[in-house]
């Protein structure tokens, strides 16, 4: 199953409460909601299944696996497409 | 050969830097100034005035950084502790304004100082802040609380280092604060403890040379200042703004901001975060607002101390 992982393009801080994340080698600076924080923080760990991310959201969130699946999987395209994520194998 | 004190720095310098406070002759230099012949590389234009000049910057396969500005001077900084200075002009005042302003700024910045384009003063034990774009009233601001009796850090170029437990400090630039004619008699400064500032008609400067101290100041408050009516008139900076707000008041050619620097300002900014508040503050209106807030500041300070 592909694993996703941070890039070495991005670098991120925490303050308040708040991750705020710089791609440096494109110059943009990018927030994140809630859930999203919550998937950011789990990937700083090492590289995640989805399966493990969704385990993550759902032990902290009333959702249900599926719904919480795709939301996960359209967060991490948005995250691929900025190139703040990867997919390893 | 002159001996010179700035931004923590023992300077010694073949060019007079008379808005600099004295240095120890017996103390290694940190920097050396010298005046020099050089070649420069390809330059490119910048978004930095001064005098109404506009500056160019380069780099070269070494590293080496280039300002120059026509018909005043070119600058080399090398290895943050060389800076080399080809005079264009004869005026030595004018040398010496544009020494101390972004060129000395490579040499902080080579040295890896976080730079920001901002007056500061000391409040109690606390150093303080104020950024805005130009007549957001940084200075007016900082000559407000030197009225009320704190201390001046820097005018324009302000430089923050951090302490090994990663805690911010401002460390103090030299003793010279400008100010406009208005702010002057605005905030009632007489004009016999001001210096006219040699070609600005309309502006004075403060020179607090016996009572400039150069120890490093914790950083404990930044103010965003601007004059927008339709914002809060005090609002802390979200986390977001944190490093995009600095990052406006980068006081050097926009060229240096190479990804590797975007990385370190990126981190540099929330580590400032880590030690002291930073605030979007509208400025007050007229110089008695001004006068009150300050005094408002000034008690607060001195009892949390």
């Amino acid at each position: 199953m592909n694993k996703y992982q941070l890039t070495s393009d991005q670098i991120s801080s925490k303050v308040a409460g708040e991750t705020v994340i710089l791609n440096h080698s494109k110059g943009a600076y990018y927030g994140l909601n809630e859930v999203g924080m919550l998937v950011w923080d789990n990937l700083e760990k090492g590289p995640q299944t989805i399966d493990s991310l969704c385990d993550a959201v759902i032990s902290e969130y009333e959702i249900d696996a599926e719904t919480c699946k795709n939301d996960i999987d359209f967060l991490l395209k948005d995250l691929i497409s900025e190139k703040l994520v990867e997919v390893t194998n | 050969m002159h001996y010179y004190k700035a931004f923590g720095l023992n300077i010694l310098s073949e060019i007079q830097l008379p808005e600099l406070s004295d240095g120890d002759a017996k103390s290694d230099p940190d920097l050396y100034i010298k005046s020099a012949a050089f070649e420069l590389p390809a330059l490119g234009k910048t978004q930095l005035y001064r005098r109404g000049v506009r500056a160019s910057f380069g780099k070269d396969a070494d590293e080496n950084l280039y300002l120059h500005w026509d018909n005043i001077a070119s600058f080399k900084a090398t290895n943050g502790n060389y800076l080399y200075v080809n005079a264009l002009t004869n005026d030595g005042n004018l040398i010496s304004l544009f020494t101390v302003s972004e060129a000395i700024g490579l040499i902080l910045f080579q040295r890896g100082l976080f730079l920001l384009h901002a007056s500061s003063v000391q409040v109690g034990n606390e150093g303080w802040c104020f950024m805005g774009t130009p007549g957001a009233g940084k200075s007016t601001t900082a000559a407000a609380f030197i009225k009320a009796g704190c201390k001046l850090l820097s005018d324009d170029l302000t430089a923050i280092a951090f302490h090994e437990d990663g805690s911010a400090y401002i460390v103090p630039a030299y003793p010279q604060l400008k100010i406009w004619d208005k702010t002057v008699a605005g905030l009632h400064y007489s004009e016999s403890e001001l210096h006219p500032v040699s070609e600005g008609v309309n502006k004075f400067s403060y020179e607090p040379k016996s009572d400039f101290s150069h120890e490093p100041v914790p950083l404990k408050e930044v103010f965003f200042l601007h004059r927008a009516r339709n914002r809060k008139p005090l609002a802390a900076l979200s986390a977001a703004e944190i490093p995009t707000e600095t990052l406006k008041h980068f006081p050097l050619p926009s060229q240096l901001l190479t990804r590797d620097v975007l990385k370190r300002l990126f981190l540099q900014s929330f580590q400032c975060s880590k030690s002291a508040k930073l605030w979007k503050k509208k400025r007050p209106d007229g110089f008695e607002n001004l006068e009150k807030w300050v005094s408002e500041c000034i008690p607060e300070q001195l009892i949390a101390g």
